[in-house]
């Protein structure tokens, strides 16, 4: 049964004599809803013959227009409402057959004819209802839509407000049950019940859908009329469960039967084609492979040179179209029986955003300096973050702490920081690439970002002496914008929000801002409760792209010596490595080839507000080797021009 | 003089074999061989004998010049040796402290999973697509034949923004954007993040999928078991067993999930699948003509098939990652191991 669409897995329950099987009924075979449609799907695989079982009912009651009467106000909501009255039943539990039946179906028994009512749903697959004659409060019934806000309480004793769409079954006036889905609390079966009166009915199923989902509540009659119950079954039931009601229940089964009936859609009748079975299956099994398949569903048909018309039962609801035939010759002819084959592909190389790619590489890069990738929900409290109307949130989220989408990974990374600490990691190299979202509905933005936290602690196994700072996460940027070969970048003061003041910088790159990195505020690294400074970046990849130069050029080296000297200058604290650097390079010209900044020195010998920069000058020429005077008067001019220009003091 | 030259030659090689280092050799090279030195003296007194004495000791002492030389240039080499061997010694170091700065990162095995399976697909000739995890419900589900109200919407919990917009619960939607903007013949796969809410030990409220589609003329199902039969061989091995079993999506009809044989008990069946042997990895099916018709192909002249892979099922099949969570927690040392 699990080969053609149904798991079926043998329980642990029930015993070797009784076995209890579970099947598992997919939104597509609301026709195997009941034991009747199991044992149809089993007699179509094995061959075997279907028997009804047979009905015998005796009506000794008066006639039931003494009781009753039915009218139907929506007769395309209800094209069939039928009843049957049972008088002077004596209500008790079911006989132990019944019982277990329903206990191993995981149904509760409840009385015999409740639990008659039940065992029809599960048999059958036609939902009953039973009410308590006694209680209607009428000698009507009338099947309507309700009232824009009417009221009605429902057997579980909750009080549902109704809008015009929904069904109630009513007594001409006060709602009795909400049609289709669930009884009312007033005219139920009660221990002191003695007459019954018996409801089958056929009512449309999207709106019994709707209304279940609008208020809801699901149950199993609301399942199987959401479905689509076979209209062939409700008078069949109707009988059946009279029948069973005055055996195990006694009582009498008044004559007749009260009902409304509508005309239910024509049944459908679906032309399929032996060509649209091999374009889509690829079988060429032809219309008489077709027919023999339809003969194994005992569904009626008519052959013509290349095609069927077949009539579809009643209780097929789910097929439509010929595409919903082809599926029923694809299951029975056997998903495994149809040769796999190779399609023709396109000689055009697939084409991959090339984002992704930039990604990968970052991967690579940063998992080679010793970063784990983390990937975190996209969702965020409003702990870390702060909301703003850009913010998205979240109607039903999972919980609290994932109520909004987050704007920025740091909140989640830093989350993970705290996490880590707590179970005794204290140093977190963590990057995660991911979206960001923002914005109000129809205008909403996703970016992708690449996002590191460091924290400070460094792991002994490393042997470095130092913490991590500022410079280290500066040098992941660097990596990056050198991997990415960012042709023109340059790096600003970033803004203190996030990050500590002082301690922050932003990347600028083709006059765009594509990334921010520092130490985290103090304050937020209280609010986490960390015992160090935490290290970040976030950038944006979009950005980050839009930034990437041209391949390199190989340009040939010099094949002259450098010349290289050490310098160091005593400066005021403003004054900063770019400002040197940029002081230097005017002088310096063309011959000076690279700056490289090695010491930075703050002490007591040197005094308050000043510190000591050094830094090697790396001279070179293409022409020639640069003469011993030249260097020297280059160097004079760089030492005399911060002097002039920076204050600065030759050390 | 004959005696003499004997004499030197026994002294020279007690001499240089005795040695205990290269300066006492070199010293002993100055002793002999040196301007000063003894073998030197006697060549250059060569002169004041007689032709014929001159002529035999000539060839007797260099003769003796040439073999002492040889000896030191053997002893040298030989004491060079071991005074190399004692130096590299002295140098030894404790080889079992850790190495510096190893560096311990890692992609995250859902990255991996998801590498793989975009690269045994794009190895087939399909193209990556993308799209917005915030969509709308018009592509998440009514273009996939997913009305309101359908019983088919209960599969799959859906996290709300307004009315009308959600979180994708599939990256199905990317197949409409590009069913949309494209004319067949078409083949791509959308990676990428989806949300539904539901969360336990195997389900959580954000993961991944890989779906993918081929349009062209005359794709069978044949088509798309071959095709997904190639990658489950790719993925998970030669030889790894396959079936296609019927199922339901409302976006493809006829449906199939796609099971392989246990990896953990090899079909024998075990707690991991349940003991049926087969652990269930694909959803597939033919694209249902509804959605089609949503796009704007012709279902009479197109016809193709539809796949989605759950990244997180296949990496906690692949590494025995018995808890999702794990996944998304982020703890370095569950990071680290992979």
């Amino acid at each position: 049964m699990t080969m053609s669409g149904l798991e079926t897995v043998l329980t642990d329950e029930g015993t070797e004599s009784n076995p209890i099987i579970e099947v598992e009924i997919t939104p597509n075979r609301a026709d195997c809803l009941s034991a009747k449609g199991v044992a149809r799907e089993i007699a179509t695989l094995f061959d075997l013959k279907l028997k009804d079982q047979a009905v015998a009912l005796s009506e000794r009651g008066d006639s039931i227009s003494d009781y009753i009467s039915v009218g139907i106000d929506n007769i395309k909501r209800c094209p069939q409402y039928s009843a049957r009255m049972i008088c002077g039943v004596k209500i008790a539990p079911s006989p132990a057959w019944l019982a277990d039946l329903l206990t191993s179906a995981g149904l509760r028994p409840i009385n015999n004819v409740v639990d008659i009512a039940n065992f029809i749903l599960l048999d059958e697959g036609q939902p009953l209802h039973a009410f308590d004659y006694d209680r209607v409060g009428s000698k009507k019934i009338v099947v309507r839509t309700a009232k824009e806000g009417e009221k009605f309480t429902t057997l579980d004793e909750k009080e549902r407000i109704l809008t015009a769409d929904d069904l109630l079954i009513t007594n001409g006036d006060k709602g009795l049950a909400l049609a289709g889905i669930m009884g009312g609390l007033k005219s139920e079966v009660e221990d002191d019940t003695t007459n019954i009166l018996l409801e089958s009915a056929y009512f449309e199923s999207i709106a019994i859908r709707k209304t279940s989902r609008r208020i809801g509540l699901k149950t199993d009659s609301s399942h199987r009329f959401g479905h689509g119950v076979d209209p062939q079954q409700v008078s069949r039931s109707l009988d059946r469960a009279a029948a069973m009601i005055a055996d195990l229940a006694g009582g009498k089964i008044c004559k007749g039967i009260s009902e409304v009936k509508g005309e239910y859609p024509p049944l459908r009748k679906i032309n399929i084609r032996a060509a649209k079975v091999k374009a889509i299956l690829g079988i060429g099994i032809g219309v008489d492979g077709i027919s023999a398949i339809m003969d194994k569903l005992r569904f009626d048909f008519k052959v013509n040179k290349d095609s069927l018309d077949v009539a579809i039962p009643s209780y097929c609801t789910d097929i439509d179209r010929e595409i919903d035939l082809i599926e029923e010759v694809a299951r029975l002819y056997g998903y495994n029986n149809i040769p796999n084959d190779t399609p023709r592909i396109p000689t055009v190389a697939p084409k991959v955003p090339k984002r992704i790619g930039l990604e990968n590489n970052l991967r690579s890069l940063l998992s080679g300096v010793g970063l784990s990738e983390a990937i975190n929900y996209s969702f965020i409290g409003d702990e870390l973050d702060e909301v703003t109307k850009d913010t998205i949130e979240v109607r039903n989220p999972i919980n609290k702490e994932m109520a909004f989408m987050r704007r920025s990974l740091i909140p989640s990374l830093l989350n993970n920081v705290r996490m880590n600490i707590n179970k005794g990691n204290h140093e977190v190299s963590l990057f995660e690439i991911g979206r960001n979202y923002s914005g109000q509905e129809g205008n909403i933005t996703e970016e992708p970002l690449l996002s590191v936290v460091l924290t400070a602690y460094i792991d002994k196994n490393l042997w470095r002496k130092q913490n991590r700072d500022f410079y280290d996460i500066k040098g992941i940027a660097e990596s990056i914008l050198s991997m990415a070969k960012v042709s023109d970048y340059s790096f600003e003061g970033g803004n203190g929000e996030r990050f500590h003041p002082g301690k922050c910088a932003k990347i600028v790159a083709s006059g765009q801002v594509i990334a921010e990195f520092g130490e985290i505020h103090p304050t937020l690294v209280k609010k986490l409760d960390l015992p160090l400074p935490v290290l970040a970046m976030e950038m944006n990849l979009n950005k980050l792209l839009a930034g990437v130069g041209a391949e390199s050029v190989y340009k040939p080296m010099s094949k002259f010596p450098t010349a290289i000297r050490d310098i160091a200058f005593l400066l005021d604290e403003k004054v900063t490595a770019s400002d040197v650097e940029k002081t230097i390079k005017e002088v310096g010209g063309e011959k000076l080839k690279k700056i490289v900044f090695f010491d930075e020195y703050r002490g007591k010998q040197i005094g308050e507000g000043k510190k000591s920069l050094a830094c090697n000058l790396i001279f070179e020429s293409e022409e020639g080797t640069l003469a011993e005077e030249e260097i020297d008067s280059l160097f004079k001019g760089i030492i005399a021009s911060v002097e002039k220009n920076l204050g600065g003091t030759l050390r | 003089m004959k005696e003499k030259l004997k004499e030197l030659e026994i002294n020279s090689v007690g001499d240089i074999s005795s040695a205990p280092d290269s300066v006492t050799l070199n010293d002993i090279r100055v002793k002999y061989l040196g301007k000063k030195g003894l073998l030197t003296g006697i060549l250059s007194g060569l002169g004041s004998l007689p032709p014929e004495e001159r002529r035999e000791m000539g060839a007797l002492a260099n003769t003796l010049k040439t073999s002492i030389e040889g000896a030191i240039s053997a002893k040298g080499a030989e004491l060079k040796d071991s005074e190399l061997k004692t130096a590299l010694e002295k140098d030894r170091i404790d080889i079992t402290l850790p190495g510096r700065a190893s560096s311990k990162g890692t992609i995250h095995p859902l990255t991996r999973g998801m590498q793989e399976v975009i690269d045994i697909f794009t190895g087939m000739g399909f193209s990556v697509e993308e799209g917005p995890e915030i969509e709308s419900d018009y592509y998440n589900f009514e273009a996939l034949n997913i009305p309101k109200d359908h019983p088919a919407r209960d599969m799959q919990d859906t996290f709300y923004i307004t009315e009308e917009t959600i979180l994708r619960t599939h990256t199905s939607p990317v197949q409409i954007h590009t069913m949309e903007k494209v004319q067949p013949p078409v083949m791509s796969i959308a990676p990428g993040k989806v949300y539904r809410c539901d969360a336990d030990i195997t389900h959580s409220p954000m993961f991944h999928q890989v779906e993918g589609f081929m349009v062209d003329k005359d794709i069978t199902f044949g088509h798309l078991q071959g095709v997904l039969h190639t990658f489950i061989q790719t993925f998970f091995g030669e030889g790894t067993k396959v079936r296609f079993r019927p199922s339901f999506f409302p976006f493809t009809e006829p449906s199939a999930e796609v099971d392989i044989s246990c990896l953990i008990c090899g079909g024998v069946g075990c707690r991991v699948c349940s003991g049926t042997g087969w652990l269930e990895v694909l959803g597939s099916g033919m694209i249902d003509p509804e959605v089609f018709k949503a796009v704007g192909y012709d279902p009479e002249v197109w016809s193709g098939f539809a796949f989605g892979v759950g990244i997180e099922r296949l990496v906690m099949l692949k590494y025995r990652i018995n808890d999702i969570r794990l996944l998304f927690e982020n703890d370095t040392r569950f990071l680290t191991k992979f």
